[in-house]
């Protein structure tokens, strides 16, 4: 039975470390077509093209931040881990409204609680501003952050992803204010995950926000 | 630099110096040496400049490579010693700026991520091995974080397909490195 013909496996998750690292931006880069010339003329002797200076920076994703750990040599670690996939039932989808406007007032983004916080929601206005693009979160219908987690936003695009911020949520305080250094036109979602706190931003969170941002 | 064509496996022509293996090579490695250089630079054109320094070093040293073993872990170690050269010399450069720290007084060190490496190399490998079909089901879920629902609807596909390519896109990747692990 070819997987198209499969009426529905049950769903699947993977070990967390395997889960990380295939959520960094990373691991699904792909050469752009002018390396390969640039490559081979280089390594043959062929008189290389220079490396082009005005390529887009990437985004460095979570794995960036306070990654001073020591950790052990991973083949053994998590690759038994991913061999030990394991059968969860996973998440629903929730869904999601949006409601754009690119004039003075911002762009508006509502988002919407997963299957992973059901019933929760935030509606997010993003400006640009002279020091990048404020995102004025109001989270009061997201209760806070369990002792030992913190709430993370996060832009996600087709090949990378970038964070704007944590937060707790933990005082009495409903909106939330985060800054962005990149343009949210480039992303396609706005995300809030849950993150533990010994992890930190490394570890994979769980979404329990997602809006669609307006192209 | 005038190289010869040669015969048998791909590591054995690219040792023997023929450039169709050096591209045979490229296509089929420049992906995971990609995204290790990404994974410990941060940077896309710093990495672009550690994978092409490595192919160069890769081929000037191909006489010395030994064909019995996999290309891809001699291609992974010298990536790998490429993007720290590339992350030491940024790293020196951005000290000169800042405060003018001599070179001497810096520690040498790595990138914290370069420990990732072989994680990174062997993930990328495993995924590459996918059907394009399940690759793109499993990079909706992880890297734009989708839900199944989502991704159903991204692909214009029934739910039930997304969860079986899920399924199969697991086991595959779970077979794929598995055989990595090493015996204690």
């Amino acid at each position: 039975m070819s997987d198209d013909e499969a009426p529905g496996a049950p769903d699947m998750t993977v070990d967390p470390a395997l889960a990380r690292l295939l959520a960094d931006p990373a691991v699904w880069a792909e050469p752009p077509d002018d390396l390969r010339a640039r490559t081979l003329a280089a390594a043959t002797g062929a008189a290389p093209a220079p490396l082009p200076h005005d390529l887009p920076r990437a985004v460095p994703g979570p794995r960036h931040a306070a990654r001073g750990e020591s950790r052990p040599p991973w083949g053994r670690r998590v690759l038994l881990a991913a061999a030990a996939v394991v059968v969860l039932g996973l998440v629903g989808v929730a869904g999601v409204r949006l409601a754009g406007d690119g004039g003075a007032g911002g762009t508006q983004v509502a988002l919407a609680g997963t299957e992973a916080l059901p019933g929760a929601h935030a509606t997010a206005r993003l400006r640009h501003e002279g020091a990048g693009v404020s995102v004025e979160l109001d989270a009061g219908g997201l209760p806070p952050a369990p002792e030992g987690t913190f709430y993370e936003a996060w832009l996600v695009g087709k090949d990378t992803k970038v964070s704007a911020g944590t937060f707790h949520r933990r005082g009495d305080q409903d909106t939330v204010k985060l800054w962005l250094g990149v343009d949210p036109a480039d992303y396609d979602a706005l995300t809030v995950t849950r993150q533990p706190v010994a992890g930190g931003t490394t570890a994979p969170g769980v979404v329990v926000l997602r809006g669609k941002l307006p192209r | 630099m005038a190289r010869r064509r040669g015969s048998g496996s791909v590591g054995e022509r690219f040792r023997a110096g023929d450039e169709r293996a050096l591209a045979e090579v490229y296509e089929e490695y420049a992906g995971p040496m990609l995204a290790v250089a990404m994974h410990a630079l941060a940077d896309r054109r710093l990495a672009e400049e550690a994978v092409q320094q490595a192919f160069v070093q890769a081929w000037r040293a191909a006489p010395s490579f030994d064909a019995r073993r996999g290309l891809g872990p001699w291609l992974r170690s010298i990536v790998r010693r490429t993007a720290v050269d590339v992350w030491r010399r940024e790293r020196r450069h951005t000290a000169h700026r800042l405060d003018d720290v001599a070179q001497r007084d810096l520690p040498s060190v790595e990138p914290p991520s370069i420990a990732d490496a072989e994680d990174v190399w062997a993930v990328r490998r495993a995924i590459d091995q996918l059907p394009p079909a399940s690759r793109e089901v499993v990079r909706l879920a992880h890297l734009e974080q989708l839900t199944q629902p989502e991704i159903a609807a991204r692909l214009d596909v029934p739910l039930g397909t997304v969860k079986s390519r899920t399924h199969h896109a697991y086991r595959r990747l779970a077979a794929a490195l598995a055989p990595a692990v090493e015996p204690t």
